[in-house]
C-alpha cells in the first residue's frame, strides 16, 4: 500500500478550521483517525503528496497552537511521526 | 475471486467497471452482467487485456469469469456485498451543523469503502442525491464501492427536482420501484 500523510488534530474545531482554510488550495481527504493514534479528535486530514501536507502545516502554524495538531507518515497502515 | 456485480447497469459500464478492476488489482475476477451486449464487449476487453474467459449463463444473468492462466475456479468467488443497503436521505449525517455533518459523511464513506462487509446497496434520495453529484471525495469512494460490486442507485425525481440531474458523477439514475424493491428485498436498510 502506498504511503500517505496524515494531519491530526487536538479538537473538532481545529480540523474544521485547517480544513477550511485548505478547501480548494490543496488535494486531501477527510478521514477518521486511525485507532493507533490517540488523544486526537476523530477528523483527520489525509494527504497522497508531501508537498500538500507541507502547505497544510503552513496553515495549521498559522492558526493553531502547537499543541492542538500533528503530522503522521502512514506506511502499510502503520502511523509514525512525521518529521521533514 | 472478487464479483463485481454490474447487472441492471449500461453499457459501457460493465466494461468500465472491469477494466478499473484489471488497472487496479490485475488478478482474476468475475462479473455479473444481464445483457449479451456486455457479454461480447467484455470478450473483447479479456483479448485486449491478455485475459481468458469463460462464460457462465443462469437465470438472464451472465457470469463472466476474467482468468489469467486460463484455470477458473468458480468455487473460490464471493460476493463481496451483504444483504443489507444503505438509505441516505440528506447531504449530512445526523442533524446540526451543516459543516461538521458533511465531514461525517465523507468519513462514513472513507470508512465503508475501507470495509470487507458491503452492503448490496446505497440508496440516495431528497437532499441525498447531492453527494454523488457534489461532493467529489465521496463521488471517488462510491465509484471504488461500485467497482466492488456495490450498487448505487440515486433517485431521478430528486436530481431533477435540484437540478442535478446532469452532474451525476457516480451511480445510476433510479425510480422509487426499483428503491422500494432494493429495501424490500434486504434483510436490513441502514438510514443515515
Amino acid at each position: 500500500m502506498a504511503a500517505y500523510y496524515l494531519m491530526t488534530f487536538g479538537t473538532t474545531h481545529a480540523a474544521m478550521t485547517v480544513k477550511r482554510c485548505l478547501n480548494g488550495k490543496v488535494l486531501f481527504s477527510i478521514m477518521p483517525t486511525l485507532r493507533e493514534i490517540t488523544a486526537s479528535c476523530g477528523i483527520s486530514l489525509r494527504f497522497e503528496k508531501q508537498e500538500d501536507l507541507e502547505k497544510a502545516k503552513i496553515t495549521a502554524e498559522t492558526y493553531l497552537s502547537e499543541k492542538l495538531y500533528r503530522t503522521w507518515q502512514v506506511q502499510n497502515g502503520k502511523p509514525a511521526p512525521y518529521t521533514d | 475471486m472478487e464479483k463485481i456485480n454490474a447487472a441492471g447497469l449500461a453499457c459501457p459500464m460493465p466494461v468500465v467497471m472491469a477494466k478499473k478492476y484489471i488497472d487496479v488489482h490485475g488478478d482474476d475476477f468475475v462479473i455479473t452482467v444481464d445483457n449479451a451486449i456486455a457479454v461480447e464487449n467484455l470478450k473483447k476487453l479479456a483479448q485486449s487485456q491478455q485475459y481468458h474467459i469463460d462464460v457462465q449463463e443462469m437465470e438472464n444473468l451472465f457470469d463472466v469469469y476474467f482468468s489469467k492462466n486460463g484455470i477458473i475456479d468458480r468455487k473460490s468467488s464471493k460476493m463481496t456485498t451483504g444483504d443489507w443497503v444503505v438509505f441516505i436521505g440528506k447531504d449530512t449525517i445526523g442533524e446540526g451543523e451543516h459543516e461538521l455533518g458533511s465531514t461525517l459523511a465523507k468519513m462514513f464513506f472513507y470508512t465503508l469503502c475501507e470495509s470487507d462487509d458491503l452492503p448490496s446497496a446505497i440508496l440516495f434520495m431528497n437532499q441525498g442525491v447531492k453527494l454523488p453529484t457534489q461532493d467529489e471525495q465521496i463521488v471517488e469512494h462510491l465509484k471504488n464501492l461500485q467497482i466492488k460490486g456495490v450498487n448505487i442507485l440515486v433517485c431521478g425525481t430528486c436530481l431533477d427536482y435540484y437540478g442535478l440531474t446532469d452532474d451525476l458523477k457516480a451511480g445510476t439514475i433510479s425510480n422509487m420501484y426499483d428503491i422500494v424493491t432494493c429495501m424490500q428485498e434486504a434483510k436490513k436498510v441502514l438510514t443515515l
